[in-house]
């Protein structure tokens, strides 16, 4: 699998299901690392070779989220596949940072085909370039989902782990324009318990997003929506009611969204994009801006 | 009779138009109609005069109103001599009734009229409940006290709770206007933005109407209002934006644009002309605002063929244009009533759309676009509210009134009414 | 200050308890808050069948922004009204009475002759149940002493009964004015008009305006809301009380403003001198040579537009148990320093054309007191004052007015006792006192710009009293 250009890629094929509670506490394990000066990523991909698309798992996922079922598997929804993987790379050696503490910063997802319950397919995760970020350094894990040989959806994922100081990597330049006339759309309700919820789905069992308590517990004052959820939400409310084969999404991670809370969708349509906030109910305050790109 | 005389428009009365349940909560249809009446009798002094005949209606109409524009007529210093007779068009009914006056002093038939048009939808018939309606109908008919109250035994306390609230939808599809209006927005691509800013220009063109003082001898004060109570003077772009959809959660879920800015809402209102030969205008040394010279109706197929519900007139205009000789660019003014902002992009649209003029329109080329800057330049509806029956009248002598300030020209007048139906005419001077 | 008993009965509680009893209930009056429009709530008006002012109050009420609506006896209003480019409408449909208004206007100009009374009946009849609380009636008349002929005359004098019984009837903080115009004086009301619709004048009821032909430079302000811009005011007196309220309401209405009041006053003066950013002058105006000094600082300011004589005291004694110096002290004080002081102020010409004297009367100097002879010779000698100045002063472009305030809440009269002060309160049409702001409020308006129509007049701030009435 090494790629002929870039230097010896280490693939790793993570095969066992792995249970939420257990990706945890590896990550919450990872928390000890404390690492030097880092100036590149070790080059890793993480791989599940065959992974079988769920419609029960599709259907608890579209429920959380508040899609229809004629809006088939949503565009985000194989982000949910690479979760392992990810937890994987966290709790690894080659991961030079804890898992927690890290946040997300961005996300970029492309679909190139329409996905269906039952399709067999291949994950791949893996590690991408460094970012310099005022607050932090930045990284990109490149993500990539194949049907047989066809490239049916890919994401990049940018993480930021706050509070690394000197990061390398060029400077984080922002891809969404932030001056669009955008109109309210929606309400949009997170309640207290979805980040239980989303949590059980995902797999991902944070504490920041489960109860306030245990999210105090790490020094918020309330529990914080899951950011993919937040995302998820919105482009439920967004894209058509119907499967779409193409489209892509950029999104950028404003501030958390503290449950519970009533969050605004503000939104402008042109014929083959969507510009997105989701902000806060007075609608002051960005919480995600994003873009929907179709074909 | 065998000429055909031009009808002149002398001038026009509205009361301030009021969102439904606020200022004029208690006022009646018969009141606001008799007032605004009133206010047209005083201003040029027709106190003790019959007129030929006086038209009007109202949409929403309880039955004790059968004969609402007589009664006003009664209540006002005109001669009770003086004719008058109910019609309904949903929002085509102000225009039509001074259609119907028109005609008649065209032919001779009378000198003078008045036509006029009110609605309220706070003071709205609220009907029993069906089945209760029935049984109380029974009850009425019974012909001994025991069958009656065999049949008033019938009756369940739910009934009363559950009364038939009217509402502005169409029977035939079981969609509100709004829902009718979002599904043409769809169909014709209209954004979200354009009608925002057609909804903030209609209302800063409206307070600048009243600021100049244009509508002072166009209207009467009512319950001590004199601005149309919807007009919001300091409105921005970013209070429209952040409206939500209003009518999405059928016809288009999460991608409505169709807000409460950008609709109309729910008014209270009255509105009449004073319509006369100009041989009547003359011996009583009244104005001549403008003519009425054209006017035209059409109705679309929005039930089997799915046509746009509101997009009537788009197809009475060039019918009309046809008949007059001239092009939809030989205008100096468009009054095109503002039902919804996304009812007038689309007729606007329409008009421009090569296919959907040859096709459906049956015509050789697109009429084309107009000149946006000649559009509801004193406001229309988003800004003043739509008292349906009461729409008509307001445009009629908004558009003499500037056609008289110009000194000549044209304009035109189109209004969508329920039922897929689309009423529009042509001022002249 | 405080009027626990207005509480009291505008609470739920007391409003029962005090119509159970019988006592009077009064009502919270409208005051004027800055920037708030003139009137709030459409306008009554009414006229003889003759009404030659309907033309300028129409162009007035245009200028103000009111909202007007005319009975069907006044068929002439809408093309007037609608020429002047204001809205108006009939008031009640029907022969039914239209919906509630702020204020009533009636114009009895036209009115030649005492049989010609009946359109003020109707009008009023009609109507006196639709005015609203704190609401305003004016009657315009002609000055009776200018009238052509003696029925004329006669009439006009007649309106003064009919405003004072109005005032008292419709009660409920309903003020009722009576305002002469002289023929060609028409342009002059608007200041007049714009005082006594809005609430400005909420403590004014029962008085008798005369508005003449102009006297001295005016103009119209370009801000109505600032008339005094870029105008000097002297307010004596400006330490305390009423007059530190003159003062504060002189700088809302855009003036500069010199406060004055003896050296012993000095930490109230330079308090609010302070607070409204004004000059102080600390001067005895009771001394021989203050006049002068006055003359010099006004040429030192570069003249002055607007003098308010208010400085005043009282030392109550009955004449019989009174020692000559309390007396002198009185009338020296609060009428022969004012004389001197505007005598050389208006000689000296630092008094320019357009510049306006108001004085501050007392309801003692119409009623007289008990135990205030001196005070109330010296008050009514203040109307004297103005009255037999006004011609003089004219000459020189300079108004003089005088508010004649009734019971004022202030330290002063704080100080009075329970009995007396509750009658005082109570014994007038609004079952209150005034305000001191009130008794500024009337000052600024003979002080405006635009009130070059009004000089010589004496005007109560009293509620309408029943004393001296």
């Amino acid at each position: 699998m090494a790629s002929s250009k870039k230097p010896a890629m280490k693939v790793i094929e993570v095969t066992e299901e792995m249970s939420p509670a257990g990706m945890f506490l590896g990550a919450l394990k990872s928390s000890r690392k404390k690492p030097g000066v880092v100036t590149a990523l070790p080059s890793i991909t993480y791989v599940r070779p065959s992974v079988k698309l769920d419609a029960a798992h599709i259907a608890a996922y579209a429920k959380v989220c508040g899609y229809s079922e004629a809006q088939g598997v949503p565009i985000i929804y194989p982000q949910m596949l690479t979760f392992p993987l990810m937890m994987a790379f966290f709790a690894s050696p080659d991961c030079p940072w804890p898992g927690m503490g890290t946040v997300h910063l961005a996300n970029r997802i492309a679909q190139h085909a329409i996905l269906k319950a039952g399709d067999d397919l291949r994950v791949e995760v893996a590690t991408g370039d460094l970012i310099a970020h005022e607050k932090g350094q930045v990284f990109n894990m490149e993500m990539k989902i194949l049907r047989g040989d066809e490239l049916v959806w890919d994401a990049t994922q940018t993480l930021l782990r706050i509070g690394v100081k000197n990061p390398a990597g060029n400077k984080f330049v922002s891809a969404l324009n932030a001056d669009l006339p955008l109109s309210r759309q929606a309400d949009i309700r997170a309640p207290g318990d979805i980040g239980r919820r989303y949590g059980k789905v995902s797999g991902d069992m944070n504490p920041i997003h489960l109860s306030a308590l245990s999210a105090k517990l790490f020094g918020f004052r309330a529990a914080i929506a899951h950011g993919l959820w937040t995302k998820a939400r919105a482009l439920a409310q967004l894209m058509p009611p119907y499967a779409v084969a193409q489209a892509s999404v950029n999104v950028e991670f404003k501030t958390p969204l503290f449950l519970p809370a009533t969050a605004s969708l503000w939104a402008t349509h042109s014929e083959l994009s969507t510009a997105f906030e989701v902000r806060n109910q007075k609608g002051d305050k960005p919480h995600l801006r994003g873009q929907i790109t179709y074909a | 009779m065998n000429t055909i005389r031009r009808v002149a428009i002398v001038g026009g009365n509205r009361i301030p138009f009021a969102r439904s349940n606020s200022v004029y909560s208690s006022a009646s249809n018969q009141e606001m109609l008799t007032a605004t009446l009133q206010g047209l009798v005083d201003r040029f002094n027709l106190h003790g005069e019959r007129l030929g005949d006086v038209v009007g209606g109202a949409v929403m109409k309880h039955s004790r109103d059968f004969n609402l524009v007589r009664e006003s007529v009664l209540s006002t210093t005109l001669s009770p001599q003086t004719t008058a007779f109910d019609i309904q068009q949903a929002c085509g009914t102000g225009l039509e009734a001074a259609m119907i006056v028109a005609n008649k002093i065209a032919l001779g038939h009378i000198e003078c009229g008045m036509a006029g048009g009110v609605d309220t939808t706070s003071d709205a018939p609220i009907g029993v409940n069906e089945k209760m309606r029935k049984i109380l109908l029974e009850t009425s008919r019974a012909k001994s006290t025991g069958q009656r109250l065999g049949s008033l035994a019938k009756m369940r306390p739910g009934m009363l709770f559950s009364p038939t609230l009217p509402r502005n939808g169409e029977p035939r599809t079981g969609y509100s206007m709004g829902e009718h209006a979002e599904l043409m927005a769809r169909e014709w691509n209209i954004s979200r933005e354009d009608q925002d800013a057609l909804a903030l220009k209609s209302h800063l063109n409206l307070a600048r109407a009243y600021k100049d003082g244009f509508f002072t001898d166009l209207m009467t004060p009512f319950k001590g209002v004199a601005v149309d109570n919807n007009l919001r003077a300091d409105l921005t772009i970013e209070k429209l934006r952040s409206l939500k959809p209003a009518f999405d959660k059928k016809v288009a879920p999460n991608q409505g644009t169709l807000t409460a800015g950008n609709s109309t809402p729910l008014t209270d209102g009255a509105s009449a002309v004073l319509l006369a030969s100009e041989e009547w205008a003359a011996a009583k040394n009244l104005p001549v605002l403008a003519y009425l010279s054209f006017s035209e109706v059409a109705a679309v197929d929005f039930f089997d063929k799915k046509e746009g519900l509101l997009m009537a007139p788009a197809y009475a205009v060039p019918r009309m244009l046809a008949r007059a000789g001239i092009s939809l660019q030989d205008f100096d003014f468009y009054e095109i009533h503002e039902a919804f902002a996304a009812q007038v992009l689309c007729t606007l649209k329409a008009w421009q759309d090569e296919a959907y003029c040859k096709e459906k329109l049956g015509l050789d080329k697109a009429l084309g676009a107009i000149d946006l800057s000649k559009l509801n330049i004193n406001g229309s509806s988003l800004a003043a509210g739509h008292p349906f029956a009461a729409t008509g009248g307001r445009i009629v002598a908004t558009l003499a009134k500037m056609l008289n300030q110009k000194g000549s020209g044209r304009g035109l007048i189109s209004i969508c009414a329920a039922g897929g139906q689309g009423v529009v005419a042509i001022l002249e001077k | 200050m405080n009027d626990s008993y207005l509480n009291f009965a505008n609470s739920a509680v007391g409003a029962k308890l005090a119509d159970a009893l019988g006592l009077p209930k009064p009502i919270v009056l409208d005051r004027y808050k800055e920037g708030q429009p003139v009137i709030k709530g459409s306008l009554l008006i009414g006229g003889g069948s003759d009404a030659p002012l309907l033309p300028t109050l129409a162009k007035i009420f245009k200028s103000i922004g009111v909202q007007t609506v005319a009975p069907r006896h006044l068929p002439q209003w809408l093309p007037l009204a609608n020429q002047a480019g204001l809205m108006s409408g009939r008031w009640g449909v029907d022969d039914q009475p239209g919906e509630k208004v702020k204020a009533l206007v009636f114009d009895a100009t036209g009115l030649t002759d005492s049989t010609q009374s009946d359109a003020l009946y109707q009008f009023f009849h009609d109507a006196a149940r639709s005015v609203l609380p704190c609401g305003r009636v004016i009657i315009f008349g002609r000055p009776p002493e200018k009238c052509a002929n003696p029925r004329q005359a006669t009439i006009q004098r007649a309106l003064e009964g009919l405003t004072r019984s109005l005032a008292k009837e419709l009660k409920r903080a309903i003020a009722v004015q009576l305002v002469y115009v002289a023929e060609g004086a028409e342009d002059q009301l608007e200041s007049t008009v714009r005082f006594l619709l809005s609430p400005r004048s909420t403590y004014v009821s029962a008085q008798v305006i005369r508005v003449g032909l102009p006297v001295g430079a005016g103009g119209t302000p370009s801000d109505w809301n600032k008339p005094l811009a870029g105008k000097k005011v002297l307010v004596t007196g400006a330490s305390r009380g009423i007059g530190a309220s003159i003062a504060e309401v002189m700088v809302r209405e855009g003036a500069t403003v010199i406060c004055l009041d003896v050296p012993q006053a000095q930490p109230g003066l330079n308090e609010i001198a302070a607070k409204l950013g004004a000059t102080a002058i600390e001067l005895d105006i009771g001394a021989a040579d203050a006049p002068q000094k006055l003359v010099d600082a006004a040429k030192a300011d570069g003249g002055w537009d607007v003098i308010v004589h208010n400085a005043g005291i009282t030392r109550d004694k009955t004449i019989a148990n009174m020692k000559e110096r309390f007396w002198q002290m009185v009338m020296n004080v609060n009428l022969s320093t004012q004389e001197r002081i505007n005598d050389a102020l208006v000689e000296s010409g630092v008094l320019k054309s357009g510049a306006r004297i108001v004085c501050v009367s007392s309801i003692s100097g119409i009623a007289g007191n008990m135990g205030q002879t001196n005070y109330a010779l010296s008050k009514a000698g203040v109307i004297g004052m103005v009255q037999s100045t006004a011609p003089v002063f004219a000459k020189h472009g300079v108004t003089i007015n005088a508010v004649a305030p009734g019971f004022i809440e202030t330290q002063m009269t704080a100080a009075i006792p329970f009995a007396m002060r509750e009658a005082g309160r109570r014994m007038n049409s609004m079952s209150q006192g005034g305000l001191p702001v009130d008794v500024a409020e009337a000052i600024v308006w003979f002080a405006n710009p635009a009130s070059s129509g009004l000089t010589g007049n004496v005007v109560r701030v009293c509620g309408q009293s029943l004393i001296g009435a």
